[in-house]
């Protein structure tokens, strides 16, 4: 772990410096931060406590930032990088599970990532990740922006003002782009199953 | 099936105005200012979907657990640990979205004091700090006894192994009571009697509040503590948290939960105003207020839509206190209580309170639609004026209403056939257009009308007429440039009847000269050395050259673009990441803007730094092609830049016409498929992809120039690479592939087109390549005024009666010369 640290280090003094920085490397950083956090926790805890992931991830976030001075730039760069990682560990994460069905396909990922609210499109309907994954990446191209801003609400839990920060762009464009994301993706998504239904 | 991205940006325009309409109001609305039934469809399918998806929709982080999240979080500090080296943490008193609260031994006053110290990655967000500080000092104004003393903000860190921990906090009043939340909870609504000491109270702290120009923005009852006073039986209620870091770091959103039961920014105390996006007023912490004493007294909370509806009063309230509430919880802000003493004063029977407020509103109505007469004033000109005023109370942007708009009447091809120029500025539309009969005139007056048909979106229009072309007509009606049309084309075909052509000679470590700007008589130039970036200057009038690279920072390298405006000169360019700098003529001054570019974030202007440059008269257009849109203007002025969010464009070519910019480039992508990109950005600031007025085939698009009427735009064929060239005509919009009349192996390095011709220079069959050409007829090669060595011309320009052109010898050597163009007839 100890080495693993040090990369991070690296990768983000690099992000400081304005060096080009493979997504790939960060990723994999990211990913392991967060699964090494999330066992200690597990460990911590008593049976039965469930983590508070947003706060989990967002220390995950803090600390990594301190291990290196990122001036506002290069924090920017880092959570739009955060974002995309946090997406693909979740399609990952879907796609194994669909794999791997049965007992034990819950370990494959040790952060519980249950699906929450977030993608119940109605009572008796529920949209998965890699259902979302899709229908994230035809609303990017769409507007790559209106992505952007879903990836960062949705993988690193920042709220409007922070993404708005992020992106510099304004807070009540966000609101209003935000809105319009959601509205979008939950008709793909509806019609998407209700197509496959 | 699917909305096409180039109208994806009207969609939205649509949807964002919808989102503030009545729902009633929609279809009427849509069916006036959206012809395309295509397009009305999908905001019509994507309004109804917004109001199918469940309330929470994608709302909380995707790694949120499923309704558990007990907060296991262990408090940052533990008891005994010291802050500041001056309090001495003795107990964690509780979690909240902003930060944790602690009570502590304030060591150097010897009390206990509680203090609040904010969440880490809150700290993140620029300027936070700095707001942060400058709240407390505002706040350590108030010294009310029912508003909660706040004393000190403080800054510590401690070091961890993995790095600094930053720990930002305030030292306030500690307060020993529970909230008015706990106790409504526990035992239940309180009467009349029990609440107004209370609300008394409450109202005087709020008043405190506001008049040191503060809004608390986030009055509830968790927000109130009741403490008891030394009196025995009395209760003090005191008003906790307001302002500070809310303002700093959230405002009127709904924020995902943080902790169980505790939700950023409150959104059920809300004002419909604060809902909407729009600054709190004082006026939204009375409706919170009213909010508040009708929970007090009724156990009523708030209702999820914000509203009172129709208010089920209690039984056995008195008239007097539900009347309160209804007026303090009235829609209109200006229609509510104008003080909070107001309301106490209200509730204890003096009327006369009522009446002051209605006085008051009225007179800001007033007032405003003076404000808005003087505006009216100024934005006549042009030809036809419309003028749109923004009803006060709607919060659609300025840009959707524009965006909307253009899209309506580029929908109508009869009129306007030149472009409509719209500009909005503080709810003010001003629609811009040249019309040619008085039956279009009375046409576009009707569309317009049409446009403006909702009344919670605009509620006024006036229309007036001018005859004959104002000062700001962005084009003329077509053939008005007819005569000076002619007489270029004549000068065209007789270019080559010239005399003494100028020349001069380039420091010798000039590799290239790849750039020109006018600037009066002076010509400016850039390019690349062996040592960087080069910038020079050369005076037309006797052909002398001036060398300016040594002004250029040393990372500089190459310089790419210039542009002059405002006296000063833009320089641009640099590699990944981009260089920018303003040189002033005046002072021989050249400040470097590198450090300011990016307003956007990183991955602009990666690609090549900085590749295109404009001025419209009023701010200098920066593109490139980044990993985002890379796109900003930079007005003089305030010396700023400002990002200019759209679809994804890759800049390769800015030309400015009238007080607006044509943008060539490419969409995203890569390789030889990379979609063309040609779009228009009007004076403030819209885009209209103009892509689809290309000839089919077309790749990436690279240079482009205006002749006065038309664009010559060069691409590459999508399929096979090779150069392509048209006219894009955008009074009709329309483009004809001109390809055919330039030789094959025609590599254009440079073109320039303000006087009503072509200037094109670059390389065919390995040697340079000059010529002059008219849409329509054939290029005219200009031979025998440069060097007989030459091998490329690099760039062109043409100032007044002077033509200008650089290029390279078979030496490698740069030259410039300039010639005049004289017409023999």
């Amino acid at each position: 772990m100890k080495k693993g640290r040090g990369d991070a280090t690296n990768l983000l003094s690099e992000l400081a410096d304005g060096r080009e920085t493979e997504a790939s490397e960060l990723f994999t950083i990211i990913y392991d931060d967060l699964r090494r956090r999330a066992h200690a926790y597990m460990r911590r805890e008593r049976p039965g406590h469930t983590l508070q992931t947003t706060a989990l991830v967002n220390e995950a976030y803090v600390k990594l930032i301190r291990q290196s001075s990122l001036d506002w730039e290069s924090r920017s760069h880092f959570f739009r990088i955060a974002a995309k990682t946090m997406e693909h560990i979740l399609i990952d994460y879907a796609r194994k599970r669909n794999r791997v069905k049965g007992p034990g396909a819950h370990q494959i990922i040790p952060l519980h990532l249950a699906l929450g609210e977030a993608l119940v499109l109605s009572p008796d309907l529920s949209a998965d990740y890699l259902d979302l994954g899709r229908s994230l990446e035809r609303l990017s191209k769409l507007d790559p922006l209106q992505g952007e801003i879903v990836r960062l609400r949705l993988f690193t839990g920042r709220t409007i003002e922070e993404v708005a920060d992020v992106l510099g762009i304004s807070v009540e464009s966000v609101k209003t782009k935000w809105e319009l994301a959601k509205a979008w993706l939950y008709g793909d998504l509806k019609r998407r199953h209700e197509r496959s239904t | 099936m699917s909305v096409r991205p180039e109208d994806w940006k009207i969609v939205e325009a649509l949807f964002e105005m919808a989102l503030h309409l009545d729902p009633k109001e929609v279809p009427a609305f849509l069916a006036k200012n959206c012809p395309d039934p295509r397009l009305r469809a999908e905001v019509e399918r994507l309004l109804t979907d917004r109001q199918l998806a469940p309330k929470d929709f994608l709302e909380h982080p995707i790694w949120v657990d499923a309704g558990l999240g007990l907060e296991s979080r262990r408090p940052r500090f533990r008891s005994g640990q010291r802050l500041a080296n001056r309090f001495e943490v003795t107990r964690f008193i509780g979690a909240g979205g902003m930060g944790e609260v602690y009570e502590a031994n304030d060591l150097s006053l010897g009390e206990h004091v509680a203090i609040k110290v904010i969440r880490e990655h809150l700290l993140w967000q620029r300027g936070v700090v700095e707001r942060f500080k400058q709240e407390v000092k505002v706040a350590k104004q108030v010294t009310h006894p029912n508003v909660c003393r706040i004393h000190e903000y403080f800054e510590d860190s401690r070091e961890h192994s993995e790095g600094t921990e930053e720990i930002l906090f305030l030292s306030m009043e500690l307060l020993r009571g529970r909230t008015l939340a706990d106790r409504l909870k526990e035992g239940g609504f309180l009467t009349v009697n029990q609440a107004w000491p209370l609300v008394k109270q409450m109202a005087s702290a709020l008043d405190a509040i506001h008049a040191i120009g503060v809004v608390h923005r986030d009055l509830k009852p968790g927000n109130i503590m009741l403490v008891r006073a030394k009196e025995l039986g009395s209760v003090r209620a005191v008003v906790m948290d307001f302002g500070i870091a809310r303002r700093a770091t959230t405002s009127a959103d709904k924020q995902p939960m943080t902790t169980r039961g505790e939700v950023l920014g409150t959104p059920e105390y809300m004002s419909p105003e604060q809902r909407e996006g729009q600054l709190a007023t004082a006026a939204s912490d009375i409706y919170a207020l009213g909010l508040v004493i009708r929970e007090m007294v009724t156990g009523m909370r708030p209702l999820e839509s914000g509203t009172l509806a129709s208010t089920e009063s209690r039984p056995g309230l008195p008239a007097r206190w539900e009347a309160v509430i209804r007026r303090s919880l009235e829609r209109d802000p200006s229609r509510r209580f104008k003080t909070a003493e107001d309301v106490a004063r209200a509730l204890a029977g003096e009327g006369s309170a009522l009446s002051t407020s209605v006085r008051r509103a009225r007179g800001i109505t007033i007032q405003l639609r003076h404000v808005l007469a003087s505006v009216a004033l100024l934005a006549l000109v042009g030809t036809i004026v419309y003028m749109f005023f923004r009803n006060s109370h709607s919060n659609v942007s300025d840009a959707s209403i524009a965006v909307a708009m253009q899209a309506r009447f580029n929908q109508d091809p009869v009129l306007f056939k030149d472009t409509v120029d719209i500009t909005v500025e503080s709810g003010v539309v001003t629609l811009r257009g040249t019309v040619g009969s008085e039956g279009e005139r009375a046409a576009a007056e009707n569309i317009a009308k049409g446009c403006y048909g909702v009344k919670s979106v605009l509620d006024k229009l006036i229309v007036r007429t001018q005859t004959g072309g104002g000062p700001e007509t962005i084009m003329k009606p077509k053939g008005t440039k007819a005569g000076g049309h002619q007489k270029e084309s004549t000068s065209a075909t007789n270019l080559t009847d010239v005399t003494s052509p100028r020349s001069s000679v380039l420091p010798p470590s000039w590799i290239s000269l790849d750039v020109m700007e006018a600037a009066g008589n002076a010509v400016y130039v850039g390019g690349r050395s062996a040592d960087g970036g080069t910038l020079g200057v050369y005076q037309t009038r006797n052909g002398k050259f001036s060398d300016l690279s040594h002004l250029l920072p040393a990372s500089w390298c190459p310089v790419r673009s210039l542009a002059f405006g405002d006296d000063q000169l833009f320089v641009g360019g640099g590699s990944r990441g981009g260089c920018a700098a303003l040189f002033s003529p005046a002072s021989q001054v050249l400040q470097d803007l590198s450090s300011e570019l990016h307003s956007h974030g990183p991955g602009l202007y990666y690609y090549g730094g900085i590749q295109a440059l404009g001025f419209n008269g009023r701010e200098f257009l920066v593109g490139g092609a980044g990993k985002v849109t890379s796109l900003e203007t930079y007005a003089p002025t305030t010396g700023r830049f400002t990002y200019l969010s759209m679809p994804y464009f890759a800049v390769n070519s800015i030309t400015s016409y009238g007080n607006s910019f044509l943008l060539a480039g490419a969409g995203p992508g890569s390789g030889p498929s990379q979609p063309p990109a040609l779009g228009w950005i009007s004076p403030d600031h819209l885009f209209t992809n103009l892509t689809s007025f290309l000839p089919p085939g077309w790749g990436v698009t690279a240079h482009s120039a205006q002749d006065g009427k038309e664009f010559l735009i060069e691409g590459r064929n999508r399929a096979t690479g090779e150069k392509l060239f048209a006219v894009f005509d955008p009074a009709n919009r329309s483009s004809t592939d001109v390809t055919e009349s330039f030789p094959e192996s025609f590599d254009l390095h440079s073109v320039d087109g303000r006087q009503g011709y072509f200037l094109l220079g670059g390389q065919a069959d390995g040697v340079c390549y000059l010529a002059r050409y008219h849409p329509g007829a054939q290029p005219s090669v200009v031979r025998g005024l440069l060097p007989p060595d030459a091998i490329d011309v690099t760039a062109v320009k043409t100032v007044g009666n002077q033509s200008i052109v650089a290029g390279l010898t078979r030496a490698r050597r740069v030259f410039i010369i300039s010639f005049p163009e004289k017409t023999s007839k």
